[in-house]
């Protein structure tokens, strides 16, 4: 069984003043196994916004399901869904989204307070996390104080402290300059050899070159995918610009 | 049509930011209605024409001062609130091309649109309500009302110049404001660079110092006329303390909670500690202004309020009965004879029976006083030309002054009913204001005299009192050729009292003020100088002026400080909710559910109500001893009711504020949630 399964999933939004139907997900359908590592690659307007929101469980779909190691989330109350997502899921935003309100530590800390965890604990957690993603130096710092590579480390300790099912990244590279892109992809592709399964969206060829498999989006379907296979990243790269070049064309792929 | 532009962008910037608008132009229109009110009493012929009258139109002319400065002050924060939030939409003006000349332009519509709203319509209910007012006065002074409708011109004159000029100064601050900022800065003011405030220890040991320094002079100051000097000084501590201790004391225990890692890291506690240490040094000034502005909402109101209700009591007081005479005498010799004692008296009964008028529970005892210090052991007048004046001040502190007064025993005696004899050398003692423990009062060119008891009543001493220095009475066998030494220190009265029947007390006074001193050119008494007579009455009318037009202002102003508390509170939610929006946001991605939000949110609001009302019950606990010693010298000594009107206010503004923040609370959550996904 996979680790994550859609099918059917759709999503219709309907205008304010009813009328005017949008279809933001006509019909997507793909699975997750346990260790992948995801990359979701699509145009503005393609979906890819409400898809990672449905998968998040912050939205709800108008048809099909999510179903997250066996649970299907639309089982899950509204009411247990925040703590759900704390348990389940890890999230990494394209723009961090710390509190400035905490240091870089508390903010780490923040989900598992919220779940109730010891001090003890927490600090047992963050420290071998700490190690491995290069923060340590930066924990008594307030996010104004360090730099936005350093952020997105943080925030990804922040998703990973939990010990998630799986990590939700949305264009998790989009602010960084092209050094912190390198080094938090690096930083993703070791995390996801440890076995953290990884689901990320993004624009970027080059963040999604790095994924164990490209998934392309269009006009709320899933379009076309890309195993990496034994391909080195520069192979895949190549072959995800042919693809959104065939994509923005509007052809088919055989 | 492109001159239509500004005058319209402005209209719409109001409108687009009603929810900030519309409680500035209600308290602008308040404030503008409140000056109306106040000084249209001022200017009242109808109240000015009411015995008493003029003192009410002195306070008010008064009053209406503060509340031309304190409506400056709170109307410029409040515009300043405004302009922060406004910046940004500025800022994008500026960017799309339009100069700062032509936001200033776009500004000075906006003011004007504002101040002809807060003008007109404050006028509007300033004249509404300023009979109702007028009214409110004449209860207060127990005078008959007429219910013509009235408009002041003369308060419509003077408020109109001086709230104009109030606009016009909050305006061009903030065109300053605008002209020195650049756009960049104007689209990102409000997220400028957030830092989370240091404590600073310095600052919050200073507070606590201060407050506690204006505490123990609160407590420890005994003397009435001290307590006035050092209330202001007192006033001024606890304003400079309140704001250190809002504004970096609670940032300094936050942080201290941060360091308990136990308390810290619970999810009720994490969120609330950490948002509060990072707020409070902005808003801790807040904090302290709502704290500051209650505090001196209850100090007034319960002084103001306890004072006008016991007007009887202290009336009473002041007037055992209801008239008092009271005649001079040059020497101890003549004031000491008893014969020219009795004589008086039926001279006073005489004149007042051939008016028609029946003296009831008279009484009559003769009074020798002096002011005087402590020096060297020995009461010393001031007049005393061989003492050195500076050693009244010097010798024992600035408490050094006291009100001693001499009375012969046998009049006492006479008065109470009671047979005390004493011998040359010994007193009896009444003290007010301070106890006197010594067995032995000596006095300077007199000498000794033995306490050899207490007494613990004696009329009109309340109304000898009102100097309100420590008074010390001392009963003695003789006042006469004995205490000639101090003939010229001391002064010399014969005090009749008598109650008339009523309706006949103004022939009562005329009796009394017609008494002839001379005859022929002889005095008819010997060393008899002058005769004065004061009457319950005739005070009443003084008293009601007085300390209803205090209660009067004492009302109105707290009216006005609780419009600007409530402003402040809700300005403050406001601009928190729109800070706090993101922040929610992103907690409920990472997993933060609405009953967290909501608790969190309950705690920080439970700590931010608590703490200004708290502390102004506090600063109004260590005042109530101060208070009830300033209240002394209008001899109010009902400490009970000082206390159960202190509880009272407490209790009312306690209720007022918490419907105040469970309404802004209101504004505050749906601000935050409509951020929400």
């Amino acid at each position: 069984m996979s680790m994550l399964e859609v099918t059917h999933l759709k999503k219709t939004y309907t205008t304010r003043f009813g009328g005017d139907k949008v279809e933001a997900l006509r019909d997507v359908n793909f699975t997750v196994e346990s260790g992948e590592y995801v990359a979701i690659m699509g145009e503005s307007g393609s979906g890819k916004t409400t898809l990672l929101n449905i998968l998040a469980a912050l939205d709800r779909p108008t048809g099909g399901k999510v179903v997250l190691n066996g649970l299907d989330l639309s089982t899950v109350k509204e009411s247990a869904m925040a703590s759900f997502r704390r348990d389940n899921l890890g999230f990494v935003f394209q723009e961090f989204n710390l509190l400035d309100t905490f240091s870089i530590e508390d903010n780490i800390y923040l989900p598992l307070v919220l779940s109730g965890k010891s001090h003890a604990d927490m600090k047992r957690r963050l420290v071998t996390l700490a190690e491995q993603l290069g923060i340590t130096d930066i924990l008594k710092k307030y996010p104004y104080e360090v730099s936005g590579g350093q952020k997105q480390r943080a925030a990804t300790a922040r998703a990973l402290i939990t010990y998630p099912q799986i990590i939700l990244a949305d264009e998790p590279t989009g602010a960084l300059d092209s050094k912190a892109t390198d080094e938090l992809l690096t930083l993703f592709s070791n995390v996801n050899k440890t076995g953290q399964t990884i689901l990320m969206v993004t624009h970027s060829v080059k963040a999604a070159s790095r994924a164990g498999r490209v998934l392309f989006i269009r006009d709320g379907e899933v379009f076309h995918q890309i195993y990496r296979g034994e391909q080195t990243s520069e192979e895949l790269y190549a072959k995800i610009s042919d693809t959104l070049t065939m994509l923005a064309g509007g052809g088919e792929i055989k | 049509m492109t001159a239509l532009i500004y005058p319209k962008l402005a209209w719409s910037g109001i409108w687009k930011n009603k929810k900030l608008y519309i409680p500035y132009l209600l308290t602008s229109i308040g404030m503008v209605a409140m000056f109306y009110i106040v000084s249209s009493v001022s200017y009242s012929e109808g109240i000015r024409g009411i015995s008493g009258g003029d003192t009410i139109v002195e306070i008010m002319g008064f009053g209406s001062g503060v509340m031309a400065i304190f409506s400056a002050i709170f109307l410029f924060y409040s515009s300043s609130f405004l302009m922060r939030r406004r910046q940004r939409e500025f800022g994008l003006y500026n960017i799309l091309g339009m100069g700062k000349r032509h936001i200033g332009v776009i500004m000075l519509f906006e003011t004007v649109f504002t101040s002809v709203i807060s003008i007109l319509l404050g006028l509007l209910f300033g004249i509404t309500f300023s009979k109702l007012a007028e009214a409110g006065v004449h209860y207060i002074m127990k005078a008959e009302v007429g219910y013509e409708m009235t408009v002041s011109p003369e308060a419509i004159l003077l408020a109109l110049p001086i709230f104009a000029v109030i606009f016009t100064f909050i305006l061009l601050v903030n065109l300053l404001r605008v002209r020195l900022s650049n756009p960049i800065a104007l689209l990102h003011s409000e997220s400028a660079g957030e830092r989370p405030p240091r404590a600073n220890p310095v600052l919050a040991i200073g507070g606590v110092v201060l407050l506690g320094i204006a505490y123990y002079i609160a407590l420890t100051t005994a003397n009435p006329i001290m307590a006035l000097a050092l209330f202001f000084i007192a006033v001024i501590m606890v304003i400079l303390g309140t704001y250190a201790l809002f504004i970096s004391g609670s940032v300094f225990l936050c942080r201290v909670l941060q360091k308990n890692k136990r308390y810290y890291y619970r999810s009720d506690h994490f969120i609330s500690v950490s948002s509060m240490a990072f707020r409070m040094k902005r808003n801790g000034a807040g904090l302290a202004s709502i704290c500051i502005l209650l505090t001196m909402v209850l100090v007034m109101l319960t002084a103001s309020f306890s004072l006008y209700s016991s007007e009887e009591d202290i009336l009473r007081a002041s007037y055992p009965r209801s008239i008092l005479c009271q005649s001079g005498f040059n020497t101890f010799k003549d004031f000491e004879n008893d014969e020219t004692a009795a004589s008086f008296r039926k001279t006073a009964e005489k004149a007042l029976e051939d008016a028609g008028c029946e003296p009831e529970n008279g009484y009559f005892f003769r009074m020798a006083y002096m002011i005087c210090g402590m020096i060297d052991g020995s009461f010393t007048s001031f007049n005393d030309p061989s003492v050195n004046m500076d050693d009244y001040y010097y010798q024992s502190g600035s408490n050094n002054m006291y009100n001693l007064y001499m009375v012969p025993v046998r009049d006492y005696n006479e008065m109470y009913g009671t047979d005390y004899t004493l011998a040359d050398d010994e007193a009896l003692i009444y003290t007010a204001y301070e106890d006197y423990n010594d067995s032995v009062v000596n006095i300077k060119h007199i000498g000794e005299f033995r306490v050899v008891g207490h007494v613990d009543e004696m009329l009109d001493c309340d109304k000898i009192m009102i100097s309100a220095y420590p008074t010390i009475i001392l009963l003695v066998s003789n006042t006469g050729e004995n205490l000639e030494p101090l003939e010229k220190f001391m002064s010399r009265y014969y005090h009749y009292g008598f109650d008339v029947a009523d309706g006949t007390e103004s022939a009562a006074r005329q009796a009394i003020y017609n008494i002839e001193l001379t005859d022929d050119g002889e005095q008819i008494y010997p060393g008899l100088f002058s005769l004065s007579f004061s009457s319950r009455e005739f005070d009443r009318i003084d008293f009601f002026s007085m300390y209803g037009g205090i209660f009067f202002l004492g009302v109105m102003l707290s009216i006005m400080f609780m419009l600007a508390a409530v402003l402040i509170i809700y300005y403050k939610q406001i601009s928190e909710g729109y800070e706090d929006r993101g922040r929610f946001e992103i907690m409920q991605k990472v997993g933060l559910t609405k009953k967290d939000i909501r608790r969190s949110i309950d705690s920080q609001m439970r700590t931010v109500f608590v703490l200004p009302i708290a502390a102004a019950a506090i600063h109004l606990a260590f005042a109530f001893p101060m208070l009830k010693r300033l209240l002394l010298m209008f001899n109010f000594k009902n400490g009970p009711l000082l206390l159960m009107t202190a509880g009272a206010c407490v209790l009312i503004f306690a209720v007022i504020y918490l419907i105040v923040y469970k309404l802004t609370a209101g504004a505050y959550y749906r601000i935050v949630s409509s951020g929400e996904r």
